[in-house]
Protein backbone atom coordinates (compact mmCIF):
# COMPACT_ATOMS: atom_id res chain seq x y z
CA UNK A 1 0.00 0.00 0.00
CA UNK A 2 1.22 3.40 -0.59
CA UNK A 3 2.22 6.59 1.90
CA UNK A 4 -0.77 8.35 0.92
CA UNK A 5 -2.89 5.24 1.26
CA UNK A 6 -1.83 4.40 4.43
CA UNK A 7 -2.06 8.16 5.88
CA UNK A 8 -5.64 8.91 4.19
CA UNK A 9 -7.07 5.55 5.35
CA UNK A 10 -10.38 6.01 7.13
CA UNK A 11 -10.66 4.59 10.37
CA UNK A 12 -13.83 3.05 10.32
CA UNK A 13 -14.96 1.27 7.51
CA UNK A 14 -18.57 2.07 7.00
CA UNK A 15 -20.27 -1.11 5.83
CA UNK A 16 -24.19 0.00 3.75
CA UNK A 17 -25.36 -3.59 4.87
CA UNK A 18 -24.42 -3.57 8.13
CA UNK A 19 -25.87 -0.08 9.43
CA UNK A 20 -29.21 -0.53 7.97
CA UNK A 21 -29.39 -3.32 10.19
CA UNK A 22 -27.97 -1.49 13.05
CA UNK A 23 -30.95 1.12 12.14
CA UNK A 24 -33.56 -1.72 12.19
CA UNK A 25 -32.68 -3.33 15.95
CA UNK A 26 -32.41 -0.06 16.93
CA UNK A 27 -35.34 0.97 15.62
CA UNK A 28 -37.06 -2.30 16.83
CA UNK A 29 -36.26 -1.72 20.10
CA UNK A 30 -38.28 1.59 20.34
CA UNK A 31 -41.45 -0.72 20.10
CA UNK A 32 -44.29 2.16 20.68
CA UNK A 33 -43.14 3.59 17.18
CA UNK A 34 -44.75 1.82 14.73
CA UNK A 35 -44.73 4.28 12.01
CA UNK A 36 -41.74 6.06 10.93
CA UNK A 37 -41.31 9.56 9.64
CA UNK A 38 -38.23 10.00 7.64
CA UNK A 39 -37.73 13.83 7.65
CA UNK A 40 -35.14 15.19 4.77
CA UNK A 41 -32.40 18.11 5.32
CA UNK A 42 -32.16 18.30 1.71
CA UNK A 43 -33.20 16.82 -1.56
CA UNK A 44 -30.70 14.16 -1.63
CA UNK A 45 -30.80 11.15 -3.91
CA UNK A 46 -28.50 9.60 -1.60
CA UNK A 47 -30.85 10.17 1.17
CA UNK A 48 -33.85 8.62 -0.81
CA UNK A 49 -32.22 5.43 -0.95
CA UNK A 50 -31.25 4.95 2.65
CA UNK A 51 -35.07 5.43 3.63
CA UNK A 52 -35.97 2.98 0.97
CA UNK A 53 -33.33 0.06 2.07
CA UNK A 54 -34.13 0.78 5.90
CA UNK A 55 -37.83 0.46 5.07
CA UNK A 56 -36.61 -3.11 2.78
CA UNK A 57 -34.68 -4.20 5.45
CA UNK A 58 -37.41 -4.66 8.15
CA UNK A 59 -39.38 -6.95 5.15
CA UNK A 60 -36.68 -9.26 4.99
CA UNK A 61 -37.20 -9.72 9.02
CA UNK A 62 -40.58 -11.02 8.26
CA UNK A 63 -42.43 -7.42 9.14
CA UNK A 64 -44.93 -6.30 7.14
CA UNK A 65 -43.94 -3.26 6.12
CA UNK A 66 -44.92 -0.46 3.69
CA UNK A 67 -43.18 2.11 1.97
CA UNK A 68 -45.15 5.76 1.75
CA UNK A 69 -43.65 8.31 -0.30
CA UNK A 70 -45.27 11.53 0.19
CA UNK A 71 -43.24 14.17 -1.99
CA UNK A 72 -46.04 15.37 -4.62
CA UNK A 73 -43.01 17.52 -5.62
CA UNK A 74 -41.41 15.01 -7.96
CA UNK A 75 -41.41 11.54 -9.73
CA UNK A 76 -39.88 8.72 -7.18
CA UNK A 77 -36.86 7.68 -8.83
CA UNK A 78 -35.05 5.05 -6.38
CA UNK A 79 -37.49 2.17 -7.51
CA UNK A 80 -37.99 1.14 -10.85
CA UNK A 81 -42.30 0.12 -10.89
CA UNK A 82 -42.74 -2.15 -13.92
CA UNK A 83 -45.07 -0.45 -16.95
CA UNK A 84 -47.34 -3.08 -16.31
CA UNK A 85 -48.41 -2.54 -12.82
CA UNK A 86 -51.65 -0.80 -12.39
CA UNK A 87 -51.97 1.16 -9.37
CA UNK A 88 -53.23 4.91 -8.22
CA UNK A 89 -51.00 7.98 -7.03
CA UNK A 90 -51.18 8.86 -3.56
CA UNK A 91 -52.53 12.06 -4.94
CA UNK A 92 -55.78 10.22 -5.69
CA UNK A 93 -56.67 9.01 -2.47
CA UNK A 94 -55.98 12.04 -0.88
CA UNK A 95 -58.20 13.82 -3.79
CA UNK A 96 -60.83 11.12 -2.21
CA UNK A 97 -60.19 9.71 -6.09
CA UNK A 98 -59.50 6.43 -5.04
CA UNK A 99 -59.22 3.17 -2.16
CA UNK A 100 -55.82 2.00 -0.14
CA UNK A 101 -55.62 -1.05 -2.31
CA UNK A 102 -55.62 0.97 -5.31
CA UNK A 103 -52.83 2.67 -4.38
CA UNK A 104 -50.54 -0.33 -3.28
CA UNK A 105 -47.62 -1.55 -5.48
CA UNK A 106 -46.78 -5.13 -4.35
CA UNK A 107 -42.92 -5.55 -4.04
CA UNK A 108 -41.90 -8.14 -2.25
CA UNK A 109 -43.32 -10.48 0.04
CA UNK A 110 -43.78 -8.64 3.21
CA UNK A 111 -43.45 -5.00 1.66
CA UNK A 112 -45.44 -2.40 -0.68
CA UNK A 113 -44.85 0.82 -2.15
CA UNK A 114 -47.29 3.60 -1.71
CA UNK A 115 -46.28 6.98 -4.22
CA UNK A 116 -47.24 9.33 -6.67
CA UNK A 117 -47.60 9.28 -10.32
CA UNK A 118 -47.99 12.89 -11.22
CA UNK A 119 -45.98 16.11 -9.49
CA UNK A 120 -47.60 19.40 -8.13
CA UNK A 121 -46.04 22.56 -6.96
CA UNK A 122 -48.26 23.48 -4.40
CA UNK A 123 -48.11 20.57 -2.51
CA UNK A 124 -48.48 21.28 1.05
CA UNK A 125 -51.82 22.92 0.03
CA UNK A 126 -53.37 19.30 -1.48
CA UNK A 127 -51.86 17.74 1.08
CA UNK A 128 -55.90 16.75 3.09
CA UNK A 129 -54.78 16.37 6.36
CA UNK A 130 -58.31 14.38 6.98
CA UNK A 131 -57.27 12.00 4.03
CA UNK A 132 -54.01 11.91 5.42
CA UNK A 133 -54.77 10.85 8.60
CA UNK A 134 -57.28 8.01 7.27
CA UNK A 135 -54.66 6.64 5.51
CA UNK A 136 -52.18 6.41 7.91
CA UNK A 137 -54.18 5.09 10.13
CA UNK A 138 -55.36 2.70 7.71
CA UNK A 139 -51.95 1.19 6.84
CA UNK A 140 -50.85 0.86 10.96
CA UNK A 141 -53.74 -1.27 11.19
CA UNK A 142 -52.65 -3.44 8.38
CA UNK A 143 -48.57 -3.08 8.24
CA UNK A 144 -46.21 -3.69 11.09
CA UNK A 145 -44.52 -1.03 10.40
CA UNK A 146 -45.39 1.90 8.12
CA UNK A 147 -42.34 4.62 6.94
CA UNK A 148 -43.03 7.86 5.53
CA UNK A 149 -41.07 9.99 3.11
CA UNK A 150 -41.91 13.42 2.27
CA UNK A 151 -40.01 16.28 0.45
CA UNK A 152 -36.71 17.86 2.55
CA UNK A 153 -37.31 20.71 4.91
CA UNK A 154 -35.19 22.69 3.13
CA UNK A 155 -37.83 22.23 -0.20
CA UNK A 156 -41.04 22.85 2.17
CA UNK A 157 -42.88 22.33 5.18
CA UNK A 158 -44.89 19.02 4.09
CA UNK A 159 -43.06 17.29 6.63
CA UNK A 160 -44.24 19.30 9.53
CA UNK A 161 -47.77 18.01 8.23
CA UNK A 162 -47.23 14.34 7.65
CA UNK A 163 -44.85 14.39 10.67
CA UNK A 164 -48.01 15.16 13.20
CA UNK A 165 -49.41 11.75 12.47
CA UNK A 166 -46.18 9.56 13.07
CA UNK A 167 -45.07 7.98 16.18
CA UNK A 168 -41.49 8.58 15.58
CA UNK A 169 -39.06 10.87 13.34
CA UNK A 170 -35.85 10.06 12.03
CA UNK A 171 -33.66 13.34 10.57
CA UNK A 172 -31.68 12.41 7.95
CA UNK A 173 -28.39 14.63 7.04
CA UNK A 174 -25.99 14.25 4.60
CA UNK A 175 -22.15 14.52 4.87
CA UNK A 176 -21.50 17.90 5.87
CA UNK A 177 -25.27 19.08 4.72
CA UNK A 178 -27.00 21.35 4.90
CA UNK A 179 -25.04 24.30 7.27
CA UNK A 180 -25.21 24.80 10.91
CA UNK A 181 -27.62 27.59 10.38
CA UNK A 182 -29.96 25.23 8.84
CA UNK A 183 -29.88 22.38 11.12
CA UNK A 184 -30.33 24.41 13.75
CA UNK A 185 -33.62 25.77 12.22
CA UNK A 186 -34.94 22.30 11.69
CA UNK A 187 -33.72 21.23 14.98
CA UNK A 188 -36.92 23.57 16.08
CA UNK A 189 -39.31 22.52 13.84
CA UNK A 190 -38.90 18.98 14.73
CA UNK A 191 -38.91 19.92 18.62
CA UNK A 192 -42.18 22.47 17.99
CA UNK A 193 -43.84 18.83 16.28
CA UNK A 194 -44.10 17.67 19.97
CA UNK A 195 -43.03 14.19 18.52
CA UNK A 196 -40.06 11.53 19.28
CA UNK A 197 -37.36 11.89 17.30
CA UNK A 198 -35.62 8.52 17.57
CA UNK A 199 -32.52 9.15 15.90
CA UNK A 200 -30.50 10.82 13.04
CA UNK A 201 -28.64 9.26 9.90
CA UNK A 202 -25.90 10.73 7.90
CA UNK A 203 -25.54 9.67 4.41
CA UNK A 204 -23.56 10.09 1.43
CA UNK A 205 -19.63 10.18 3.61
CA UNK A 206 -17.37 10.15 1.40
CA UNK A 207 -14.85 7.92 1.96
CA UNK B 1 -31.78 29.13 21.78
CA UNK B 2 -30.44 25.88 21.69
CA UNK B 3 -28.57 27.22 18.19
CA UNK B 4 -26.74 30.36 20.98
CA UNK B 5 -26.04 27.18 23.21
CA UNK B 6 -24.51 25.13 20.99
CA UNK B 7 -22.33 28.31 19.32
CA UNK B 8 -21.39 29.21 23.36
CA UNK B 9 -20.65 25.93 24.84
CA UNK B 10 -16.62 25.50 23.82
CA UNK B 11 -14.65 23.60 26.46
CA UNK B 12 -10.86 22.73 27.44
CA UNK B 13 -12.00 19.15 26.70
CA UNK B 14 -13.30 19.71 23.16
CA UNK B 15 -10.59 21.43 22.19
CA UNK B 16 -8.01 18.70 23.32
CA UNK B 17 -10.67 16.39 21.58
CA UNK B 18 -10.37 18.05 17.95
CA UNK B 19 -6.76 18.32 18.57
CA UNK B 20 -6.69 14.73 18.94
CA UNK B 21 -9.24 13.41 16.12
CA UNK B 22 -6.45 15.45 13.61
CA UNK B 23 -3.80 14.57 15.31
CA UNK B 24 -2.85 12.94 11.71
CA UNK B 25 -3.13 16.18 10.15
CA UNK B 26 -1.15 17.62 12.44
CA UNK B 27 1.43 15.06 12.45
CA UNK B 28 1.81 15.66 8.63
CA UNK B 29 1.84 19.76 8.99
CA UNK B 30 4.32 19.13 11.31
CA UNK B 31 6.55 16.98 9.03
CA UNK B 32 5.80 19.40 6.19
CA UNK B 33 7.42 22.20 8.23
CA UNK B 34 10.58 19.68 9.11
CA UNK B 35 11.19 19.59 5.68
CA UNK B 36 10.82 22.75 4.52
CA UNK B 37 13.14 24.00 7.13
CA UNK B 38 15.45 20.91 6.22
CA UNK B 39 15.29 22.05 2.26
CA UNK B 40 15.36 25.64 3.25
CA UNK B 41 18.74 25.53 5.12
CA UNK B 42 20.33 23.38 2.48
CA UNK B 43 19.64 26.57 0.08
CA UNK B 44 20.63 28.48 2.47
CA UNK B 45 23.88 26.45 2.77
CA UNK B 46 24.82 26.57 -0.80
CA UNK B 47 23.92 29.92 -1.43
CA UNK B 48 26.47 30.82 1.87
CA UNK B 49 29.18 28.22 0.78
CA UNK B 50 32.77 29.50 1.35
CA UNK B 51 33.80 31.20 -2.05
CA UNK B 52 38.10 31.31 -2.30
CA UNK B 53 39.41 34.87 -3.06
CA UNK B 54 42.64 35.83 -4.53
CA UNK B 55 44.58 38.88 -4.19
CA UNK B 56 47.53 40.76 -6.62
CA UNK B 57 49.66 43.48 -5.04
CA UNK B 58 51.48 45.48 -7.90
CA UNK B 59 54.64 47.79 -6.69
CA UNK B 60 55.52 50.90 -8.62
CA UNK B 61 59.08 52.03 -7.62
CA UNK B 62 59.39 55.61 -7.87
CA UNK B 63 62.62 57.49 -8.46
CA UNK B 64 63.58 61.54 -7.85
CA UNK B 65 62.51 63.98 -5.74
CA UNK B 66 59.00 63.24 -3.82
CA UNK B 67 57.83 66.58 -2.22
CA UNK B 68 54.64 66.98 -3.80
CA UNK B 69 52.05 66.15 -1.24
CA UNK B 70 49.22 67.23 -2.89
CA UNK B 71 50.03 64.80 -6.07
CA UNK B 72 51.14 61.88 -3.82
CA UNK B 73 47.17 62.61 -2.11
CA UNK B 74 45.98 62.58 -5.45
CA UNK B 75 47.40 59.44 -6.81
CA UNK B 76 46.85 57.38 -3.22
CA UNK B 77 43.24 58.50 -3.98
CA UNK B 78 42.97 57.85 -7.40
CA UNK B 79 43.98 53.97 -6.71
CA UNK B 80 41.80 53.72 -3.84
CA UNK B 81 38.79 55.19 -5.71
CA UNK B 82 36.17 52.82 -6.81
CA UNK B 83 35.96 54.78 -9.93
CA UNK B 84 38.82 53.58 -11.05
CA UNK B 85 38.30 50.02 -10.05
CA UNK B 86 35.25 50.52 -12.28
CA UNK B 87 36.72 52.11 -15.16
CA UNK B 88 39.24 48.88 -14.99
CA UNK B 89 36.22 46.82 -14.92
CA UNK B 90 34.18 48.35 -18.36
CA UNK B 91 37.86 48.31 -20.12
CA UNK B 92 37.81 44.80 -19.63
CA UNK B 93 33.95 44.60 -20.15
CA UNK B 94 33.35 42.67 -16.84
CA UNK B 95 29.70 42.92 -15.10
CA UNK B 96 30.67 41.63 -12.05
CA UNK B 97 31.79 43.99 -9.57
CA UNK B 98 32.77 41.77 -6.69
CA UNK B 99 36.64 43.24 -6.67
CA UNK B 100 38.09 45.45 -3.95
CA UNK B 101 40.88 47.67 -4.53
CA UNK B 102 43.59 49.13 -1.69
CA UNK B 103 47.12 51.02 -2.16
CA UNK B 104 49.30 52.62 0.42
CA UNK B 105 52.44 54.52 0.10
CA UNK B 106 55.61 54.59 1.83
CA UNK B 107 57.19 57.97 1.83
CA UNK B 108 61.05 56.67 2.84
CA UNK B 109 61.32 54.35 0.38
CA UNK B 110 59.42 55.59 -2.61
CA UNK B 111 56.84 52.55 -2.79
CA UNK B 112 53.75 53.05 -4.15
CA UNK B 113 51.56 49.50 -3.86
CA UNK B 114 47.84 48.47 -4.74
CA UNK B 115 46.34 45.46 -4.35
CA UNK B 116 43.19 43.96 -6.11
CA UNK B 117 40.97 41.30 -4.64
CA UNK B 118 38.52 39.53 -6.08
CA UNK B 119 37.09 35.59 -7.10
CA UNK B 120 39.22 35.30 -10.47
CA UNK B 121 42.49 34.54 -9.69
CA UNK B 122 43.21 35.77 -13.75
CA UNK B 123 41.02 38.72 -13.95
CA UNK B 124 42.19 40.39 -10.66
CA UNK B 125 45.63 40.25 -12.71
CA UNK B 126 44.29 42.09 -15.95
CA UNK B 127 42.25 44.64 -13.64
CA UNK B 128 45.75 45.13 -11.59
CA UNK B 129 47.22 45.63 -15.53
CA UNK B 130 44.61 48.44 -16.54
CA UNK B 131 44.87 49.94 -13.26
CA UNK B 132 48.43 50.83 -13.77
CA UNK B 133 47.46 52.05 -16.85
CA UNK B 134 45.48 54.86 -15.75
CA UNK B 135 46.96 55.51 -12.65
CA UNK B 136 50.63 56.14 -14.60
CA UNK B 137 49.57 58.91 -16.36
CA UNK B 138 48.62 60.96 -13.25
CA UNK B 139 52.02 59.96 -12.11
CA UNK B 140 54.39 61.71 -15.23
CA UNK B 141 52.01 64.54 -14.71
CA UNK B 142 52.18 65.14 -10.80
CA UNK B 143 56.01 64.48 -10.62
CA UNK B 144 57.67 65.63 -13.97
CA UNK B 145 60.76 64.92 -12.55
CA UNK B 146 60.16 61.36 -11.09
CA UNK B 147 60.43 58.27 -13.14
CA UNK B 148 58.89 55.13 -12.77
CA UNK B 149 61.73 53.21 -12.24
CA UNK B 150 60.24 49.36 -11.42
CA UNK B 151 56.50 48.36 -11.77
CA UNK B 152 55.87 44.59 -10.66
CA UNK B 153 52.85 42.54 -10.46
CA UNK B 154 52.89 39.47 -7.93
CA UNK B 155 51.31 36.39 -8.63
CA UNK B 156 47.74 35.69 -6.95
CA UNK B 157 47.56 34.68 -3.91
CA UNK B 158 44.94 32.45 -1.96
CA UNK B 159 43.56 34.79 0.40
CA UNK B 160 42.05 32.93 3.74
CA UNK B 161 38.25 33.82 4.53
CA UNK B 162 36.13 33.04 7.20
CA UNK B 163 32.32 32.64 6.78
CA UNK B 164 30.74 34.39 8.94
CA UNK B 165 26.68 33.27 7.32
CA UNK B 166 27.84 29.40 8.31
CA UNK B 167 24.18 27.68 8.60
CA UNK B 168 22.52 27.13 12.21
CA UNK B 169 20.50 24.01 10.95
CA UNK B 170 19.50 22.79 14.47
CA UNK B 171 18.39 26.04 15.12
CA UNK B 172 16.49 26.05 11.45
CA UNK B 173 14.84 22.56 12.36
CA UNK B 174 13.59 23.72 15.58
CA UNK B 175 12.27 26.85 14.26
CA UNK B 176 10.81 24.89 11.55
CA UNK B 177 9.04 22.46 13.93
CA UNK B 178 7.47 24.89 16.51
CA UNK B 179 5.96 27.36 13.01
CA UNK B 180 4.64 24.31 11.31
CA UNK B 181 3.53 23.06 14.64
CA UNK B 182 1.63 26.53 15.81
CA UNK B 183 0.06 26.73 12.13
CA UNK B 184 -1.18 23.27 12.29
CA UNK B 185 -3.00 23.74 15.31
CA UNK B 186 -4.26 27.23 14.27
CA UNK B 187 -5.44 25.67 10.83
CA UNK B 188 -7.43 23.15 12.56
CA UNK B 189 -8.98 25.32 14.81
CA UNK B 190 -9.97 27.90 11.94
CA UNK B 191 -11.40 25.61 10.13
CA UNK B 192 -13.37 23.78 12.82
CA UNK B 193 -14.43 26.67 14.17
CA UNK B 194 -15.59 28.85 11.47
CA UNK B 195 -16.98 26.22 9.36
CA UNK B 196 -20.88 26.94 8.24
CA UNK B 197 -20.88 23.10 8.79
CA UNK B 198 -21.38 20.82 11.65
CA UNK B 199 -18.06 18.09 11.62
CA UNK B 200 -18.40 15.96 14.13
CA UNK B 201 -21.54 13.66 15.10
CA UNK B 202 -21.54 14.68 18.67
CA UNK B 203 -21.97 18.33 17.98
CA UNK B 204 -24.86 17.06 15.34
CA UNK B 205 -26.31 15.20 18.32
CA UNK B 206 -26.37 17.43 20.72
CA UNK B 207 -27.71 20.33 18.12
CA UNK B 208 -30.97 17.75 17.74
CA UNK B 209 -30.78 16.09 21.14
CA UNK B 210 -30.71 12.47 19.64
CA UNK B 211 -28.74 9.86 18.54
CA UNK B 212 -26.89 9.12 15.46
CA UNK B 213 -28.64 5.67 14.58
CA UNK B 214 -26.75 4.57 10.98
CA UNK B 215 -24.41 6.10 8.80
CA UNK B 216 -23.79 5.54 5.14
CA UNK B 217 -20.95 5.97 2.59
CA UNK B 218 -22.03 8.05 -0.72
CA UNK B 219 -20.75 6.72 -4.48
CA UNK B 220 -18.30 9.27 -4.93
CA UNK B 221 -14.57 9.10 -3.05
CA UNK B 222 -13.03 11.76 -1.52
CA UNK B 223 -9.89 13.12 -3.63
CA UNK B 224 -6.88 12.03 -1.23
CA UNK B 225 -5.93 15.58 -1.07
CA UNK B 226 -9.07 16.68 0.79
CA UNK B 227 -9.19 13.27 2.73
CA UNK B 228 -5.73 14.30 3.89
CA UNK B 229 -5.94 18.23 4.48
CA UNK B 230 -9.81 17.70 6.19
CA UNK B 231 -10.49 18.72 9.58
CA UNK B 232 -12.77 16.03 11.48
Amino acid sequence: MKLLDKITQKDVNLNRSEEIRRVRTLLLQNEEVKVVHFINSIPSQSISKVILDVAKSFSIIGKKTVFVNINLLQKFENMTIDEETVFNGIEKYLFNQSTLNQLLIHQSENFDVITNKDTFDNSTDLLNEKQLEVLINNLKNNYDYVFLATPSLSECYDALIVGKFCDGILYVKEDRRPSKSVLSKHASLIKELNKPLVGLLISNIEV
Amino acid sequence: MQNQQYEEEISLLELLDVLRRNLKLITMLIILGLLSSIILSGISFYRNREVNSYSVETQIILSGSLNNEQGITLIVNTLSHVSSLNSALTTLKIENSNYKLTSQYDSDSGLLAYKVEGSNSETITQISTEIFKLVKPIIEGAFPSVEIREFQTSEPVLVPKINENNVNWLMNIILGIILSGMFAVFYVFAVYFMSPYIITDNDFESLFDSKVLGKFTGKTPKSKLRKLLEVR
